[in-house]
Formats: structure tokens, C-alpha cells, sequence
């Protein structure tokens, strides 16, 4: 999230859309129940589905899966259209000025670039127009017919009521509801907080559709206030630390990103990957930083800090593509700790298949679930399968202390309570060091260059395995390996924590694991995540200064220079965070420095309207550059770096009941289509039901947790699929009568929820049923039930993979 | 003493079930053998382990607009409680000074009187034990500083618990702010009995009927027992000779709850 959950008491409306936020966060929901008990906030629900979260709010509107990008494209459109735009935020805090190349155009579908045959974009021409210094060219009147805001205007001028009410099933007053009411947060005196989650992200157009909720938010001038930007509900408490700390393949730990072979050296890579502007050119000194944290001693500048015992990443090694590999031989071996991949993961044929594969598979859970069992489940044949399976039992959350980071960045320690209950029973760090220390011995005196990564690893975390969290999140926080010194007085003596990421250097110096995370454990014996200290009331906007930490350096909402205009003043009282204060005093006698509610996102005695700098660690950021982390400054409408293009278009998921309305291209010209033969996909006329997967309050992600827990396995038993009166009607179907779902990758059974909550739509003037289903359940455990991964296809968004679990076509018969 | 009481209030309720899993954790209860019932509930009553069930109802308006209505319902801890004082059993069924009322599992005999007199059809029986179980209020939990199970667990603050008066009051000042957006919001329990009211209190988007409620919960077959079978037993008649003449004397309520179709015939 930009913001936080507390932050959301301040919205004056809540949007809820790609999200189901009351049943998957309902300890989360509580703030939104307190925008619309004390800040008037209207509460708005776009879904499919009308779920427990449309029950509390003033309005729900059911959309058709998979045609978010129509919604919001429309919502574009009519805040352009009818001026509900902020006019000084887009002028002044974002790219609507900047000229686009020349050669960038969008015609029938395709933006320019495109190749065939690689089914991938070159980005050249979506770069800015550049003057002979390549400096980029604006016209602050925003009126050039090739302004980014003008090109917005232009690509979003077919999104009209009409098409967009055809293309989502959304009636023209409900649309105009919704946009409405979304555009009056387009004053700076109003915010509104948009909150979503798989319903954007689980799809082959995913990233760009929380892009167009970005774009709004910009255009709307949400974004930086209280109650306002772009809010994912991350959907495991830990996924958001699990993301900063690089557990996907393509990055490293605070968003470094993994290196590509062609960056043969810490130079070329550091060349090649660097800003040129904004506050990421400071990453060498994350990157050298970590190095030193890794490899400790070894990495010296002679080595390049161990650069070259950096994994280089060559393709896709996503997800979904590792499956593909194992079910082509290509992978031995895994380790699984708290995954099941065998419910949780699309195509479940191609899940157990691949499983099936391997030579060993180590599996570390609380229970034996159905991917330590994969060989068990039903249809497999044990005697085909030569799969060794090692089970390795997990200590529990209450078992061992550590760090969770919840969605609006906020780090929160928690303390062990119990010891597990025998010594096998190990937490997942304790495993990890354990194993890690296993190959140090297994491979000493080993002089092979591949071992070596291994050997120079550091693992000191002490002898005290109690102690390991602790010392772990020490090293994340980072330390001085020397003096650190700075203007002839030692800031940091070596050896100690290092108070945020300001002090790291790029030359072996100091040491930090997430450069993100620097701050969280800055003095000997200060835990800032384990702070507990509420604002008091009336005081604050729900900042909770000293409530846990926050990254970067505490902050709680993001970009919160925007709050403030180019004077420094605050332009709303209601929504003011950070303002300039020209007599507030500096540690080093100085005068001028931003202040307010929250730790300002900016560089702290930057005085308003400075012209952008030339060098040092904000370089080419000035006094009105509110997006530090961009080398425009500015917030992007218009965004050259991904990979299916520069603002977002609407394309018809890979299985659609219908063509694509908006554009001569059906599906996105770029997502993933994995070649495996699991990957059968279906067409309408065998079937004709849209069908979205979605998750249950009662249980969580593949159902370990859950359906092995009495109490809630009992409360959600078995499988259902949700249908509308109409389609129960249609198939002969009583509520709780045994059925079939299938598409062209397999069938599951269920039973009936014949609802009202589900409509049948008119989509492109043809009739649609969607229906939906819970996917939480498998073959083993307490409540069991057929996978609805079974269902899915193995299709990936091009930027990041995620797979499309929205939004895909099914059938639904009587019986099974 | 000051009576304490819980306020549940279903304008903020997300059917989310904290309630249940926290009842069921903290008083150690077992899960029932469910199955899917056609809706999310899928426990259709309360039983001797589940204790607090959330009730889903979804209604679709003349207007089109969808509602779905959500009540966490359980014992209501009546003031002068029916079921206490049908209770043949000196301290099987009990009242604390605080209000809320506890079945004590080793005097319980079983008879189901308090079963009878429950307006709410709360008590439920067990073969195995052949006693009956309900809502205890967390005893273990409010005699000890903390608040109650369900109340703790619940991420909205739906369910609240403190002092009944406070209680009234915030459900009075919910209804008032609530009026707009639902018309029908109101009250439950704060006056039932003739003014004796209820320790757990509601605030309810709808009329009572719509949620199963009884608009007025009503003690007619307990007067017979409190003013007439009670002082037999001080007699020394004994329970059995008691029970069947209470039984005779309920009779008619037992005919008059089976044709409502609320009990099965024994």
C-alpha cells in the first residue's frame, strides 16, 4: 500500500474493487467501518459477487470478471471528460506535461514496437520527446496533442459509457454512480482510498489494471494524502515481508533487482541498473551493502563483493514456468516450506505432474498436506512415481518470534509464547541456518567455484537459537563494518547498528540486508518493530509514529509531499501531512525543514520550489518533486518500463464469452501462454460460464491452516459453486444438489449455492452467467473437497507471471 | 451490582464467525459434523458444543437492491431468567449478581424445562451427558477482568461488552444514527419481560420476526412453576412426582411449540 489500514479512516470514500476486503480482512475492515462512521466515507464495492463485503456497503456493484480495465478506463474518461480532475496535482506532481517520442502511437490494438515474433514490445518509442541535452520536453499547459496528458485523453476517449457498459455489464447509471463519486475526491479537500487485491491482480492484464487504478489516483490527486492512493491487501500476513525480502526469483532483497547475465561485472550491473535520477541512484550503496551483509569478510572490492556468486537470471524461472521445468525433468529437487502448491497452484494436473517428477521433495508444514502427499491424491499411481518425500514439521507463528509485515509496510515483531512441542518441530530460520551451516561443512576445503557462494556465506546469528530472529533483523536493519565518519565526527562506531540507510556507502564499509528495513533495529537493544505505542486520540491522522516500524524509515503514507503545494503550505486543512517550516531549527543550527503529521517522504531541509539538484543522494530531485523515487520526479500516467505497454489497455481474458469491444486485439498480445500439454484452453460454446475463484473468511490460501482446524473446517465444510437463481433455473439445479464444474483442463464436483448474490449480465448484448468458487480445498485434512485449481489455465501476466484465476470459462452440469 | 451485558450490533456485523471460533476455542467445544446447507450458515440451530451461531438471511428487495442480514445470536441472559426459574434443580441453573446465567453440568438432570421456557430456544440437550448447554457469558473470562470470548474476537466491534446501561444507551444513540440508512433499525431486549429486559441487547436492522426473534419474549409457562410447582418441591414431594405434574402443566405449551414446528415430539 502507499497508505495503511489506519490511514483509512481518513478516506472520504472507500473503493473496493479486485477485492473481497471485509471476508479476507475483516480485522483490516474495521477501519473502514470507521471511515464511514466518522468520516462520512461512502463505501463502494465492485464485484462479481455480492459478498459479505457488499452487505455493509452504500453500494455494490456487480462486473463482469476480468473487465476491470474497461471500469476503469471508463472512469478515466469521464474524469477528463467532466473535469473532476485535480488540475494543479496533474499539472505540477505528475508526467501530464512531459511530450511523448514521436514515434510512440496506439492503432488497432498494438502499441508501437511490437514484434511477432518474440511477442514483445521494444520500448524505445515510449520514451519522452528529449531536447539536444536529453533533457524531456513539457508543455505545462498541458494542451500539445502529444502531452502525456493529451494521449491520455485521446486513448481513453473510446472507453465511452456505452462501450464500457456493454463490455462490463455495468448499467450506464451505475457507472456514472461510480465514477461520479470516485471523481469528487479529485479536490484537494477530498480523498478517496482505493483498495484491491487478486480480482486486479490474478489475470493476463493484472499489473496494468492496478496501473489504471494508479493512474486515477493520480489524476485524482489521491495519492500522498491521507485516505488516498493505491492499496493492495496483501493475502497472508506475511506476503508484503515475504515480497520485500525478494522470495520471488526476479528480485533481491528491497527491490534491487536480480541480476541479468549480461551484467558481467558489479560495475556493468550497478551501470545498467542505476537511475540516473531520483532517490534510486543511491543503489549501489543498498547493493554493495548487501553483498557485505551476505558474504561478510569475503567480500572484498578485489571480488566485486561476491558479485559473481549472484545468481543471474535468465528467463522465467516464475512459478509457474519452475513447474513447467519439472515437468519436463528439469528440476530434481524442491523444498516447499509452508507451500502446497499441489491445491494452491494453477493447474493442479500440472502441479501433481510435475511433482511427480521429481526425485525428492522436502515438504515443511504444520500438517502433512496434500503436496507432501501429492503421491496419494486421487487418480495418482504410488508405483509410477519415484518421488522420495521428506516431511519436516514447522513451528508455529506463537512457536518462535520474528517480524510480520502487514500491507501498509508496518513491520510488527511478535515474541515466541510456547516452545513447539519436541525438538524435531523446527520454525523455518532455524531450518534455514541449520541447512545453511550442513553445506558449509559438507562442502569445507572445497576450492570448486560453485561451492564457493556457499563457503563465504555468513551465517553468525550467535549460538542461541532463540536469539536468531533477533540477530537476523540486525542484520537487516545493517551496520558500520568501520567508523563511519562524517564531517570529522564518528556517526557510527564499527560494529554497531546503523540508525537508517542515509550512512550506507558503496565501498565495504557498512553492511545491511534490506536497505528498506534500515531503521527497524537501529541502536543495541532497540527493536522499533516491537514499539507499541498508540497516538492519542485527536492526535494525528493514524500515523501510530510509534507503533512498530515502517518502511522506509517509518513513514506511513507515501509521496506525502503532495499534500503540500509549491509554497510548502498545505493545500487542504483536512488533508494536510507534511508542511514547510521556514524557522524550524536543524541539528547543525540551520533553519527550514518539512514537518507534520508523518515522516516527510522527501528530503527532509529541501526547501519548497528549489530547482533540481545536480548531485548527491536526492540528484535531480528539486523542492516540487514529490515522487522521489522516479527520475521525472513526478508521478507516471504514462510509464515506458512495462512490458505490455505504456498506459493500460483492455483486453478479453484468455478464455472470453465474447470479442473484444474496445480494440481488434482479443487478448493481451504479450501475457504468457505456458506450452506444457496440462494447457488446454476452452472456447465458449462447450463453455459458456464466466467463473472467478475467490477465498473464504473461514479459510485461508490451500486450506492447511484452515481445513485442518476443527472449528473452521466445520463452519465451511464442503465445496460449493455459487450460481445465480436464473442459471440454477436454466440447468435443472436446487440449492445444495450435487454438480460438475469443468473447463478444458479438468472437472471438479460441488455443491449448488443458488443465490440472488450472483446476476446473470449482459455483456456485448449476449446474456453471460458467471458463477464463483471458493478454491481453499483438497483431498486431505479435516473439511476436503475437490481443487478448483484443477480448473485453472497456466497463463501468466508478461510483467511478473501471476497466473489468470479470473475470469476464465467453465461449464456447470447436475451431477458428478 | 451493577449488571453487565454485551450489545451486539448488527449494523456493523460482517458475518465473519470470529465469534464462533473464539466461543468454541476459549470453552474448549468440539466442531459438529456439518455439511454444506445451501448458504454460508451451514449450522442450521445452536447445539449442546456450538453455543453462538451466526444467522444469515439474504433478502432481495422490491426495489432489486440485495441485503444480507447477519445476527450473532445466543443466550439472551434474560433478567429473572424463564429458564432459571424452571429450573428444578436448586443450582443447576444459575444467576450471577451481575445478570448472566450458567448451567452447572454436574446438577443438571435433564429435564428440559429450561428448554421449554427458553423464548429463544437456546438450552440444548445431549444424550451422552443428558444434560444441556448454553452461553455461559465466559464466567472464567468477566470474573477476571477480561471481557467476553466472542466480544474480544470480534474485529468490528459488533459484539461489545460492559456495563448493561452503557450498553442501552450507545444501542439507543446507534439507533438514532443508523435511522437513515436503515429505516427499521431497532432495539431488541432492553424492555423485554415487561421491563425487565435482557442482559444481551441488540441492535437489529429489521423487526424481530424477520430474525426468528419473539417480538415480545413471553414467560407464560414459567409462572406456573416460579407461583405454583416451585414451593411444591419445598415440600418434599420430590422431582419426579414435581416433574409430572409440571408436565402436565406444560403440556400445552409443548403442543403449542410443536404445531409452531419448534420442537420435535419426544
Amino acid at each position: 500500500m502507499t497508505n495503511h489500514f489506519v490511514d483509512m479512516k481518513n478516506a472520504d470514500v472507500i473503493f473496493i474493487m479486485g477485492s473481497n476486503f471485509a471476508e479476507n480482512h475483516p480485522v483490516g475492515f474495521h477501519w473502514v467501518l470507521e471511515a464511514v462512521e466518522k468520516n462520512g466515507a461512502t463505501l463502494i464495492h465492485v464485484d462479481p459477487r455480492f459478498t459479505r463485503t457488499s452487505s455493509v456497503a452504500h453500494k455494490h456493484i456487480h462486473v463482469r470478471s476480468g473487465s476491470d480495465i474497461a471500469f476503469l478506463g471508463g472512469m478515466i474518461n469521464y474524469i477528463i471528460e467532466n473535469d473532476l480532475y485535480d488540475k494543479f496535482y496533474v499539472a505540477n506532481y505528475t508526467t501530464a506535461a512531459l511530450i511523448v517520442s514521436d514515434d510512440y502511437k496506439f492503432e488497432d490494438g498494438l502499441f508501437s514496437g511490437y514484434d511477432d515474433a518474440t511477442r514483445g514490445y521494444k520500448n524505445e518509442s515510449w520514451q519522452y520527446k528529449t531536447d539536444k541535452e536529453k533533457k524531456a520536453l513539457k508543455d505545462p499547459s498541458l494542451q500539445d496533442p502529444r502531452c502525456v496528458f493529451q494521449v491520455l485523453k485521446q486513448h481513453y476517449s473510446r472507453y465511452s459509457l456505452d462501450k464500457v457498459s456493454a463490455i462490463t455489464g455495468v448499467s450506464k447509471d451505475d457507472l456514472i454512480y461510480a465514477f461520479k463519486t470516485m471523481g469528487s475526491t479529485g479536490t484537494p479537500d477530498r480523498s478517496g482510498f482505493f483498495a484491491y487485491a487478486m480480482g486486479w491482480t490474478q489475470s493476463s492484464t493484472g499489473v496494468q489494471k492496478i496501473r489504471t487504478g494508479a493512474m486515477i489516483q493520480l489524476l485524482l490527486g489521491n495519492i500522498g494524502l491521507p485516505g488516498g492512493g493505491v492499496n493492495a491487501l496483501r493475502g497472508h500476513a506475511n506476503v508484503q515481508g515475504a515480497t520485500d525480502m525478494a522470495v520471488l526469483y526476479h528480485d533481491l532483497p528491497g527491490y534491487l533487482g536480480m541480476p541479468a547475465p549480461d551484467h558481467k561485472d558489479l560495475a556493468t550491473y550497478l551501470d545498467k541498473t542505476t537511475a540516473k535520477a531520483g532517490y534510486w541512484v543511491n543503489k549501489p550503496n543498498f547493493t554493495v551493502s548487501q553483498l557485505k551483509a551476505w558474504f561478510g569478510d569475503a567480500a572484498t572490492k578485489a571480488n566485486d563483493f561476491g558479485y559473481d556468486w549472484l545468481p543471474k537470471m535468465k528467463g522465467d524461472h516464475s512459478f509457474q514456468q519452475a513447474f513447467v521445468d519439472m515437468n519436463q525433468g528439469k528440476i530434481k529437487g524442491a523444498i516447499f516450506p509452508g507451500q502446497n502448491p499441489a491445491v494452491g497452484g494453477p493447474n493442479t494436473t500440472l502441479m501433481m505432474n510435475a511433482l511427480s517428477k521429481l526425485d525428492w521433495l522436502v515438504v515443511k508444514d504444520f500438517f502433512v498436506h496434500e503436496t507432501a502427499d501429492f503421491w496419494q491424491a486421487p487418480g495418482m499411481d504410488p508405483s509410477k512415481i519415484g518421488t522420495e518425500v521428506f516431511f519436516l514439521p514447522a513451528a508455529t507463528v506463537v512457536e518462535k518470534s520474528g517480524s510480520l509485515t502487514n500491507s501498509g509496510r508496518w513491520i510488527q515483531w511478535h515474541f515466541k509464547s510456547i516452545d513447539p512441542p519436541n525438538k524435531d518441530v523446527v520454525s523455518d530460520l532455524d531450518f534455514a541456518i541449520d541447512l545453511g551451516k550442513r553445506l558449509q561443512k559438507l562442502y569445507e576445503g572445497s576450492t570448486a567455484e560453485k561451492d564457493k557462494p556457499v563457503l563465504a556465506m555468513t551465517l553468525n546469528y550467535g549460538d542461541d537459537p532463540d536469539k536468531f530472529p533477533e540477530n537476523v533483523l540486525k542484520e537487516i536493519n545493517g551496520y558500520a563494518i568501520t567508523d563511519i565518519v562524517k564531517d570529522g565526527k564518528v556517526l557510527v562506531k564499527a560494529g554497531e547498528q546503523v540508525p537508517s540507510f542515509v550512512v550506507l556507502k558503496n565501498d565495504g564499509s557498512t553492511a545491511c540486508g534490506n536497505w528498506l528495513y534500515s531503521g527497524a533495529f537501529p541502536k543495541e537493544g532497540v527493536n522499533n518493530t516491537a514499539r507499541r505505542e498508540r497516538e492519542k486520540p485527536g492526535e494525528g491522522i493514524g500515523a501510530n509514529l510509534k507503533w512498530a516500524f515502517s518502511w522506509p524509515v517509518n513513514r506511513r503514507i507515501l509521496y506525502n509531499r503532495t499534500s503540500a503545494d509549491l509554497d510548502g503550505r498545505p493545500r487542504s486543512d483536512r488533508k494536510k501531512v507534511i508542511w514547510w517550516d521556514a524557522e524550524a531549527e536543524l541539528p547543525d543550527g540551520k533553519k527550514g525543514k518539512w514537518v507534520g503529521v508523518d515522516v516527510p517522504d522527501f528530503k527532509g531541509d529541501l526547501p519548497p520550489g528549489t530547482p533540481k539538484l545536480k548531485d548527491g543522494p536526492f540528484k535531480g530531485i528539486g523542492g516540487n518533486d514529490p515522487f522521489i523515487m522516479n527520475t521525472e520526479g513526478c508521478g507516471r500516467l504514462f510509464a515506458a518500463n512495462l512490458k505490455d505497454g505504456p498506459i493500460p489497455e483492455f483486453y478479453e481474458p484468455f478464455e472470453s464469452p465474447t470479442e473484444n469491444a474496445i480494440c481488434p486485439v482479443q487478448n493481451s498480445p504479450v501475457a504468457k501462454v505456458y506450452k506444457t500439454p496440462e494447457n488446454i484452453l476452452g472456447k465458449a460454446d462447450k463453455f459458456p460460464f464466466v467463473l472467478t475463484t475467490y477465498r473464504l473468511t473461514e479459510h485461508h490460501l490451500s486450506g492447511v491452516m484452515s481445513r485442518n482446524l476443527p472449528w473452521l473446517a466445520e463452519l465451511m465444510p464442503e465445496l460449493f459453486v455459487e450460481i445465480s437463481l436464473d442459471l440454477a433455473k436454466e440447468l435443472g439445479l436446487a440449492n445444495g444438489e450435487s454438480c460438475t464444474v469443468e473447463t478444458a483442463r479438468g472437472k471438479v464436483r460441488a455443491k449448488a449455492c443458488v443465490t440472488d448474490r450472483l446476476k446473470p449480465m449482459t455483456i456485448n448484448g449476449k446474456k453471460v452467467h458467471q458463477v464463483g468458487m471458493p478454491w481453499h480445498y483438497g483431498f486431505k485434512g479435516i473439511a476436503t473437497g475437490d481443487t478448483v485449481n484443477t480448473l485453472v489455465a497456466s497463463i501468466g501476466d508478461p510483467n511478473v507471471f501471476i497466473q489468470e484465476s479470473k475470469g476464465f470459462l467453465c461449464n456447470v452440469r447436475k451431477g458428478v | 451490582m451493577a449488571k453487565m451485558g454485551m450489545l451486539v450490533d448488527v449494523t456493523k456485523c460482517i458475518g465473519c464467525r470470529s465469534c464462533m471460533v473464539a466461543c468454541k476455542q476459549w470453552n474448549k467445544l468440539p466442531m459438529d459434523k456439518t455439511s454444506f446447507s445451501g448458504t454460508y450458515q451451514n449450522l442450521p440451530d445452536r447445539t449442546f458444543t456450538t453455543w453462538r451461531l451466526v444467522e444469515f438471511q439474504e433478502v432481495t428487495e422490491r426495489s432489486g437492491q440485495m441485503n444480507w442480514h447477519m445476527l450473532s445470536h445466543a443466550c439472551m441472559h434474560c433478567n429473572d431468567a424463564p429458564c432459571v426459574k424452571a429450573c428444578p434443580v436448586p443450582g443447576a441453573m444459575e444467576q450471577s449478581a451481575t445478570g448472566y446465567v450458567t448451567v452447572d453440568q454436574k446438577k443438571c438432570i435433564g429435564c428440559k424445562y429450561c428448554m421449554v421456557a427458553c423464548p429463544f430456544n437456546i438450552p440444548k440437550y445431549n444424550e451422552v451427558s443428558q444434560t444441556v448447554a448454553k452461553c455461559t457469558f465466559c464466567p472464567s473470562r468477566v470474573e477476571n477482568g477480561l471481557t467476553t470470548a466472542c466480544s474480544k474476537a470480534c474485529p468490528t466491534e459488533c459484539i461489545t461488552y460492559g456495563k448493561r446501561d452503557d450498553l442501552v444507551a450507545a444501542a439507543k444513540v446507534r439507533v438514532a444514527v443508523m435511522k437513515e440508512r436503515y429505516p427499521n433499525v431497532q432495539t431488541y431486549g432492553i424492555d423485554a419481560y415487561g421491563g425487565k429486559g435482557t442482559n444481551v441487547i441488540y441492535v437489529l436492522k429489521e423487526k424481530p420476526e424477520f430474525y426468528g426473534l419473539p417480538k415480545e419474549p413471553s414467560t407464560n409457562a414459567v409462572v406456573v412453576w416460579k407461583d405454583v410447582v416451585k414451593p411444591l418441591t419445598g415440600l418434599g414431594l420430590g422431582a419426579t412426582i414435581v416433574g409430572l405434574i409440571a408436565h402436565a402443566a406444560m403440556r400445552g405449551r409443548d403442543d403449542y411449540r410443536q404445531e409452531k414446528g419448534e420442537v420435535e415430539d419426544e
